[in-house]
This record gives C-alpha cells, sequence and structure tokens, in this order.
C-alpha cells in the first residue's frame, strides 16, 4: 500500500552517509529525524497544515554497487541500473490518499535526489526499469497512476467489508485540490500580506448523518473558516464561514455567499497570492455587527464534524457495467 | 482482540500533534514508562495487509507505539502480602523465627525483582482511544500472535529497538531526542511549559518573534492541551487556558489583538467540531497585565508572572 522509490549514484560517489543526510534534510520545511527505528535513519516529512506526509530512509547497511536487501533480506542485483551504485537512500509515500500528495511530496524529493546527486528508480514496477534523473512531473504521474490502481483494487475488495476505497472517502480533486492551494500557502500568506491579520485554517467539514453513495460525485465536505465577527477577516475560497460572536451570539456556520453580501465592497481581493484570497480590515465595524445581529440563517456549529485530510480519495468510481 | 477493544481507555492524539504535558504523567504513582518507540505514518501503513482479514482492524488509521513498564506497583503488593503472612504465623506461634527469615529474604527478592520487571505492551492509539496490549515475550513470535501478517514490516528492527528501551536507562535521551536535526531552533516555543493552578486553569507563557510564531504556538498549545484533557492524560486540567505572551518579543497593537483573537476563536471553533466537553474558555493577555506592576515591560525572565 505503499509507493516506493530506490535512489542510486555513480559508482565513484559510494552510498549516502548519514553526515550528508543530515546536512540535506536539516533545516527543510516539516522534514523530521525519526530515528527510532536503530537499524535504518528514517526522515519523515509531516506537514501539519495538508496533512501530507511520506518518509526516506536511510539504510546504514547499505552495501556494496548494484545490490541492496530486498524485504526478506536477501541481496539481489536491480537490471539496468549495474552501472550505478546503491545509495542506501529510499522514500515511501502512503497510496488510497488525495492527489495533492504528488503535488507537494515530488518537488521534495527531486531536492533531495538532485542535492544528493542521485537517480531514481520506481522499484513498484514489475519490470525494473533503470533509474532515471529525478523529474516531479514524471513521478507525480507515477504515484497517480499506482494510487488510481490501488482505490480501484480495493473498491473491487469493497464488497468483501474493506472500507478503504468506500464512497464515503470520496471528494472530488477539485474541492481537495482547492484545499491544498491554499493550505500549502498559509503559513507563507501569514507571514507575507496578512502580517497584522490571522491567515485562518481552512477545515474540511461534513454535515453530520450526510452519507454518499457509490457513484455520487458531489462534493460534501465543506471547505470552512472561522471568523471571529466583526473583526478583521482573510476569506480563502471556502464554501462556509462559521461565524463566532459577535459578542455572546450562538455561533453559526453561513454559505460563504451570505458573508459576501454583508461586507460586500468592503471584501478586497488580496494581489500576489497562489490561492484566491480576500480581506476584510474591520471597517464599519458598527454597520456590520448591526447587520450580524439581523442575520438568522446559519447551522450550529455541532452540526458538522471535522475531517482529516489525507482521509480522503479523489479518484472518481468507475462508471457501472 | 475484540475483547480487549472493548476495554480500551483514553489517550492522547497522534504523537504528529502530541503535546508535552509536564506535570501531568498518567503513570505517575503507578507504572511507569520507562521506554517507548513510535511508529508512525508510512510505517503503519506497512502493518496493514491489503486482502487479509486483519483489513478490518485498517491499522492505517492508528497509532501504534510500545511501552515498556516498570512493574514498580508490584514490589508494594509482594511487601504487603509477606508482612501479611508473616504477621500471621507470628500470631500462631509456627516457627516464627523461620518465617521471618524466610520472609525477609522474599522481600527483598521481590523488590529486586521488581525494579527489574518491564513488561512491553503493544499500543494502539485512535480518536482519543487506547488499546494497551500485553506483549507475552520480546521474541519474534510474540509479535507475530498479535498480527499474523507482519511480514512486511522488519521485525528484527522492532525487536532490536524494543530491547534497546529496555535496556536503555530512563534518564538517557532516546536516540531521536539525541538526533541533531531539530524541526525548529527554538522548539521551546511549541513546546511551553504549561502552568495549572487549584482551578485546574492552565496558563503557557509565550515569548514568540513575531504573530505567525504565536499564532503556531497557540493553536499547537490550545490543541495539545484540548486533547489531553480529552484523553484523560491531562487530570486537573479543567479550567480554561490562559496565554501569556511576553510583549516585549510581540509587539502588541490593536491589529495584532484582533489576530489573535482571531486565531482563538478558531480554535475554540475546531474543539467544537471535534467533540463535546471541552472547556472553551481563552484569554490573552500580556505579562505586564498579568504581573501587574504597571511598568509596560515583560518580567525579567520575559516570559510573565503567570503564579
Amino acid at each position: 500500500m505503499t509507493f516506493d522509490l530506490h535512489f542510486w549514484r555513480e559508482p565513484g560517489l559510494g552510498p549516502v552517509t548519514n553526515k550528508e543526510a543530515i546536512d540535506i534534510f536539516s533545516g527543510r520545511p516539516h522534514i523530521e529525524s525519526d530515528d527510532d527505528d536503530l537499524t535504518v535513519g528514517g526522515f519523515v516529512y509531516y506537514n501539519p497544515d495538508t496533512e501530507v506526509y511520506f518518509r526516506f530512509e536511510l539504510d546504514k547497511a547499505s552495501s556494496g554497487a548494484g545490490e541492496r536487501p530486498d524485504e526478506s533480506g536477501r541481496l539481489v542485483v536491480s537490471a539496468g541500473t549495474t552501472d550505478l551504485a546503491d545509495s542506501g537512500l529510499s522514500f515511501r509515500m502512503n497510496l488510497c490518499r488525495p492527489s495533492y500528495f504528488a503535488d507537494e511530496a515530488f518537488p521534495v524529493v527531486v531536492e533531495i535526489a538532485t542535492g544528493l546527486g542521485l537517480r531514481v528508480e520506481d522499484v513498484s514496477t514489475s519490470t525494473r526499469s533503470a533509474a532515471i534523473a529525478p523529474d516531479a512531473g514524471e513521478l507525480a504521474r507515477a504515484w497517480r497512476e499506482r494510487n488510481d490502481a490501488t482505490i480501484a483494487i480495493l473498491r473491487k475488495k469493497g464488497e468483501a467489508g474493506s472500507d478503504a476505497a468506500g464512497p464515503m472517502r470520496f471528494e472530488p480533486r477539485a474541492t481537495l485540490d482547492a484545499f491544498w492551494r491554499y493550505m500549502s500557502q498559509r503559513r507563507a500568506i501569514q507571514r507575507g500580506v496578512a502580517g497584522e491579520l490571522y491567515a485562518p485554517t481552512v477545515f474540511l467539514l461534513r454535515e453530520k448523518g450526510r452519507e454518499r453513495s457509490v457513484g455520487d460525485v458531489a462534493p460534501i465536505a465543506r471547505r470552512t473558516v472561522v471568523w471571529n465577527a466583526p473583526g478583521p477577516l482573510l476569506l480563502p475560497e471556502v464554501d462556509l464561514v462559521h461565524i463566532v460572536g459577535p459578542g455572546d451570539a450562538e455561533d453559526r456556520i453561513v454559505p460563504r455567499a451570505i458573508v459576501e453580501e454583508l461586507l460586500g465592497d468592503r471584501l478586497e481581493a488580496v494581489a500576489d497570492t497562489a490561492a484566491p484570497l480576500r480581506r476584510y480590515d474591520g471597517r464599519d465595524r458598527a454597520s456590520i455587527e448591526e447587520k450580524l445581529a439581523a442575520l438568522a440563517l446559519g447551522n450550529a456549529a455541532d452540526a458538522y464534524y471535522e475531517c482529516e485530510p489525507d482521509s480522503f480519495i479523489d479518484t472518481p468510481a468507475a462508471p457501472a457495467a | 482482540m475484540t475483547e480487549q477493544m472493548v476495554s480500551s481507555e483514553p489517550t492522547a492524539p497522534p504523537p504528529a500533534r502530541r503535546q508535552t504535558v509536564p506535570g501531568a504523567d498518567p503513570n505517575e504513582g503507578a507504572d511507569r514508562t520507562v521506554g517507548q518507540l513510535r511508529l508512525r505514518g508510512p510505517i503503519l501503513e506497512r502493518l496493514w495487509t491489503d486482502g487479509s482479514p486483519r483489513d478490518r482492524y485498517d491499522l492505517r488509521e492508528w497509532e501504534l507505539s510500545f511501552e515498556i513498564r516498570r512493574r514498580r506497583g508490584l514490589a508494594f503488593l509482594s511487601s504487603a502480602l509477606i508482612g501479611v503472612l508473616l504477621s500471621g504465623a507470628y500470631q500462631i506461634g509456627v516457627m516464627w523465627a523461620w518465617v521471618l527469615a524466610v520472609g525477609l529474604s522474599s522481600l527483598l527478592i521481590a523488590f529486586v525483582a521488581s525494579g527489574l520487571a518491564r513488561r512491553p505492551y503493544l499500543v494502539l492509539a485512535r480518536d482519543g482511544y487506547r488499546i494497551r496490549l500485553p506483549i507475552p515475550s520480546l521474541t519474534l513470535e510474540g509479535f507475530r500472535d498479535l498480527f499474523l501478517d507482519l511480514s512486511r514490516i522488519r521485525l528484527e528492527a522492532l525487536a532490536a529497538a524494543v530491547v534497546a528501551a529496555v535496556d536503555r536507562d530512563p534518564a538517557e535521551p532516546s536516540p531521536s531526542e539525541s538526533q541533531s536535526l531539530r524541526r525548529h531552533e527554538d522548539d521551546d516555543f511549541y513546546h511551553p511549559q504549561p502552568l495549572v493552578d487549584d482551578a485546574g486553569a492552565v496558563t503557557y507563557a509565550l515569548s514568540c518573534r513575531d504573530l505567525p510564531q504565536l499564532f503556531e504556538a497557540i493553536s499547537l498549545c490550545y490543541r495539545g492541551t484540548v486533547r489531553a484533557m480529552r484523553g484523560g492524560e491531562a487530570p486537573g486540567m479543567t479550567g480554561p487556558i490562559r496565554f501569556t505572551v511576553n510583549a516585549a518579543a510581540t509587539p502588541r497593537s490593536d491589529a495584532a489583538d484582533a489576530a489573535v483573537a482571531a486565531c482563538l476563536a478558531e480554535c475554540v471553533a475546531w474543539s467544537r467540531y471535534s467533540g463535546d466537553g471541552v472547556p472553551a474558555g481563552v484569554d490573552w493577555t500580556t505579562p505586564d497585565e498579568v504581573d501587574g506592576d504597571g511598568d509596560g515591560e515583560a518580567d525579567a525572565d520575559g516570559a510573565g508572572a503567570t503564579a
């Protein structure tokens, strides 16, 4: 259930050393060492904003050129790579994940591989092809292909009781990509354009009791931000706004259009951001407060539950035969 | 396995989001964790095998860890039992000197043995619940008994790590702790020390360089504390969560106040999506307001007076 890559090096360079690995992984955002496994040096990437995670492993017991241990510990020679040396470094990322995992992961993989002078082999393919120069687009294509195939297999097995690719895990790719576009940039937005505003988290909420049947591809996860009304607001591309306040007013969750209408032209586009973004600077506070007091729409917060972004898949089910 | 799942107990959040809550050791006065190995994400994925009957456990969604616990309670139990026996023997006058000698020897052995006795557990955690499965032995067979299809993980590595955890002095930093690679240079900002007052209110003293860092610290502390409360790992923490911010480090302004209020509102909203029974009271203040000296400056320690 994982997508595995192995890295190779020109024979003269030898395996990646621990120091080389620490040098290249240190200081990179979201990467931590994970040396709990005492025989393998692990470097885990985990982005809490997007929930993307993957892992590099450095086999400290890596052997000579063209050879590496398989899962049972035997040494195998990888056809087509005999002119390259085993770097000892491998990469692993889960399958059955949203497509944006590839968009976030493989640029990092390419940076690491390029920095260490490595070539990359997709070890999951049935015929071991020659290691290639790292290419984020090609790797993303291979991961998505495998992801789709795995999901298709799991869906077939779904009848046996597995919900690993069940209908409730599906959300349209457009929804998840839009979530990722903003959340992957959120910290940069916070540090830049929105230096004096809070760049809110986008939550993926689902209405309690809402089910999805097989073949239903309409979005049911609602991208939601919280607005501490009538204070300033940074508004990304979302479906719902959770209004807190003013004062002791009950929380309510309303469609974004309600907030757009309420704020009118006070909502201004923010330039130079990768994700669509608008801001309200908090002016005409009294007027906004009055409109909020008259607002009778909205659902209670406890009508929804939060979904972890990485729990979704965005590969649509094949149409029934 | 099913029965053990029914008897699950509350726990903390997944390790990636886990917050350290010093002073709230759930093992206080009971067994003590002396070593721990955590496995996350991709490794867990490898435990999950497509098509096997084990699918129903869907291990990808669980946090898996090993805990090695010292059976400290055994010593007290043994000594108490021996004491009762000795007393009884003395009362009835049966070879009291012999019983006393044997009893004292047994007591000594029990103390020594209990200090050495360490029992490994496999711990599965999910959605605030923890299942602790005693591992019968530190052999590979023991692991295989628990999960039939473990062939895809490196059992030898797991066993080595567990044995290393047993052998490691608790005071010694773990390999990961001693690793030079750190996520942030100023890690303390992300794991500040909370203070808990008698009413169960939690206070975090934050000293952050800028607003983005402050937002991140607040979010992590808030979520970590709420999860710890919900998981029962932070007994006594029942009151509001208060943040004191070193205003000298993070300049305060009307815009900053509004932005912090937005961050706090989001924290509280998150706890409402995530479950009931969570304290929602949050306050933000500067050290000067807390220490009350009116000098407009942070205290010398930079953290404000939060006692």
